[in-house]
């Protein structure tokens, strides 16, 4: 982590943040059940509950038990998601009747996410190339109940299909190092032999992901890593391609903006449109949130 | 089969993929590509005809209003432990176990005895639930 010391701001603050343990959130399924209801719920079976001040349907939560041992996470009441990793969705915005890919979907918290803004109508395709990583999807697709969903198993970067969807989330497979707090051997940085691979294979993704979606459509690009060349890096690949443009992008919580230069790489002010979130800013993950609307 | 469980109307279509019915409400399904899935399963197609799965009866949750059996909690304990009630009185054949209000999955009435049809991973995790709800301190 120690090449990052330079970008991010408040370095002390940020490696506080890493060394305590990370709040549980839990983000109701709307579908099934109203965000007092299961409030009520679960205030009475002793768990202490607190409203994200940025959305009503997630909490964080504290119990006796683990929040994935309740009997109504067994019943697809909620999903515990992470309140970084519920920002891509946030930024993509889809709706009801729609057509949107979630390209690289297991284990689903993002997709079972779609589904809510969509109101479980329209046509939600979640792929993934794992068939192992698939079980998990389903497993959460099936105990959420949602049936807009169609799930498909092949290399995001293959998908067949041209201008089909509205919008397409890419959540792309990375190095990880956003989520150092509750992986404690990512703390010391990913080796970047690992963040150039992937980054290779993020260029693919996104690339591909710009011919799926629709000419004028939004595809959002995302990651839980801290390392530019999976970040700003890949945005620029497309960028450079003519493939995209980018488009400013407030979220809801404190965040820094995408960088302009690393390590003499210059990716360019339009990348102050692109958001990055650390541990310190709001007490959670890190993560990276681009979002491209297709060249006409 | 679902109007035996009372279900007036499907909140979806049906599509029958891999020897199964699926309710879904996407309007196409993808071509050229491997899917998995197309909302959530049904029903599957069995030798001795469509046996209803626990999370289709859980999706379509309060629209069951027949041939569903509610179960107290030590009932329900026994039955996911692979243990069968006798419950006289029951309707023969597949029904929608029921905790406190809630669908929890399919069950089957042979004779007199009710046995659970939950998958056995997701009964180790209601198992698993149930346990520690014991150990909690209910407020209402």
């Amino acid at each position: 982590m120690e090449r990052y010391r330079e970008i991010i701001p408040e370095w002390e603050a940020f490696w506080e943040a890493i060394l305590r343990p990370l709040p549980t959130v839990i983000r109701t399924n709307t579908l099934r059940i109203d965000p007092a209801d299961l409030r009520r719920r679960l205030e009475r079976k002793g768990f202490d509950l607190r409203s994200l001040p940025w959305d009503e349907t997630c909490f964080e939560i504290r119990g006796e038990i683990p929040a994935g041992n309740a009997l109504e996470h067994w019943l697809g009441y909620y999903y515990i998601q992470e309140a970084t990793q519920l920002l891509p969705v946030k930024a993509l915005a889809p709706k009801p009747g729609e057509h949107v890919l979630d390209l690289c979907a297991a284990p689903g918290g993002k997709t079972t996410q779609i589904a809510q803004y969509m109101e479980d109508y329209g046509l939600l395709v979640a792929n993934d190339s794992s068939a192992k990583r698939i079980q998990a999807l389903l497993a959460n697709v099936y105990r959420l109940g949602i049936k807009c969903v169609v799930v498909t198993e092949c290399p995001g970067e293959k998908f067949p299909g041209e201008g089909e969807f509205d919008r397409v989330l890419v959540d792309a497979p990375c190095s990880g190092e956003g989520v150092a707090r509750r992986f404690p051997h990512l703390r010391k940085g990913a080796p970047l032999s690992a963040v150039l691979r992937l980054s290779a294979l993020q260029k693919k993704l996104l690339a591909r992901a710009l011919e799926l979606v629709k000419p004028g459509g939004i595809v959002v690009y995302s990651t839980c890593t801290l390392a530019p060349e999976e970040n700003e890096g890949v945005v620029k690949y497309v960028l450079d391609r003519g493939l995209a443009e980018l488009i400013p992008w407030e979220p809801p919580v404190p965040h820094a903006p995408g960088l302009i230069r690393f390590l003499g790489i210059e990716y360019g002010p339009e990348m102050q449109k692109t958001v990055r979130i650390y541990p310190h800013h709001f007490d959670s993950e890190g993560g990276f949130i681009a979002v491209l609307r297709r060249s006409l | 089969m679902f109007q035996e469980f009372g279900v007036e109307e499907l909140p979806g279509r049906l599509v029958f993929r891999h020897k199964a019915f699926w309710l879904t409400t996407a309007p196409e399904i993808p071509e050229k590509v491997r899917v998995h899935a197309v909302g959530v399963r049904l029903a599957r197609v069995q030798s001795h005809g469509l046996k209803p799965t626990s999370f289709g009866l859980m999706a379509l949750g309060k629209l069951v209003r027949k041939r569903r059996v509610e179960v107290s909690r030590e009932e329900l304990k026994e039955l996911l432990l692979g243990r069968a009630l006798r419950r006289p009185g029951l309707p023969e054949g597949y029904v929608a176990l029921s905790l406190e209000g809630e669908v929890l999955g399919c069950g089957e009435v042979r004779g007199e005895l009710l046995r659970c049809q939950i998958p056995r991973g997701r009964r180790q995790e209601l198992l698993v639930a149930l346990a520690y709800e014991e150990k909690l301190v209910f407020r209402g």
